[in-house]
């Protein structure tokens, strides 16, 4: 599954409007690695390798569970391509899921980078101005509440791009202008 | 030396599956469609009573 694994995330790089790719190029959130790891572990050992430090064991673990990362102190996303919530997949949608996930992580890079004090501070009304199923989903995942701004910022940004593929740009309804309005001035957004 | 700074990552709830996830996808951009229907009687409606009077 390695190769096109590759070609999906490429496929969806290039997906993403060209302002974007400048912006995470600028940033130096441009390189991604897909692997067959428990991302905790792998980042811990790069960081490591690269002299940078070890993580906290309890950020390994929660790390670990997860099917992508940005690691900010390695300018690189990875992905990790046998989490179990890739099993069983069909090639359409593990490319669907694949997709979402890159962009998600390249959300996070952007938002890590580019997100003040005032927009990680205000997290929890973001989260309460998402449709309810979204909010669910960033509430129970066990994250932060300094996480959650970069959380919403991800998980729009992605759905954003699932929308864009299907040729519908702008506000969508069900999205709350404020969080439309930290989306576009946080991850550059402009379609 | 600075702390190392902790990686961001994209994890789901426990109990929830991507499948959950592409399914929340669909019923939101469904909605859009329903919301853009819903204008577009709602448009259709007005314009016929614009004409009957």
């Amino acid at each position: 599954m390695g190769n096109s694994a590759n070609d999906i995330v490429r496929q969806a790089w290039r997906e993403l409007p060209p302002d974007d790719r400048n912006l995470l190029k600028e940033i130096r959130a441009h390189q991604w690695e897909v692997c067959g790891r428990a991302l905790g572990t792998y980042s811990d050992e790069l960081l490591r390798s690269a002299g940078i430090g070890s993580l906290p064991e309890s950020e390994i673990a929660r790390a670990n569970a997860a099917l992508a990362l940005w690691v900010p102190d390695l300018r690189v996303v990875l992905i990790n391509e046998s989490h179990p919530a890739f099993d069983g997949l069909d090639g359409p949608t593990f490319a669907y899921d694949l997709s979402r996930v890159a962009w998600h992580e390249w959300g996070h890079a952007l938002s890590l980078d580019r997100a003040g004090e005032g927009d990680i501070a205000a997290g929890e009304h973001y989260v309460e101005l998402l449709p309810k199923a979204l909010a669910r989903l960033v509430r129970q995942a066990g994250y932060r509440r300094r996480e959650y701004t970069h959380e919403v910022v991800a998980g729009i940004y992605a759905l954003l791009m699932t929308r864009r593929r299907q040729g519908k740009t702008g506000r969508p309804p069900w999205l709350h202008s404020e969080v439309y309005e930290l989306v576009r001035r946080v991850a550059g957004w402009n379609q | 030396m600075e702390p190392v700074k902790l990686p961001a990552g994209y994890r789901l709830p426990e109990g929830t599956t991507m499948a959950d996830v592409r399914r929340l996808d669909q019923e939101l951009l469904a909605s859009e469609g329903q919301e853009t229907k819903g204008l577009q009687a709602k448009k259709s409606d007005q314009d016929t009573t614009r004409k009957k009077k």
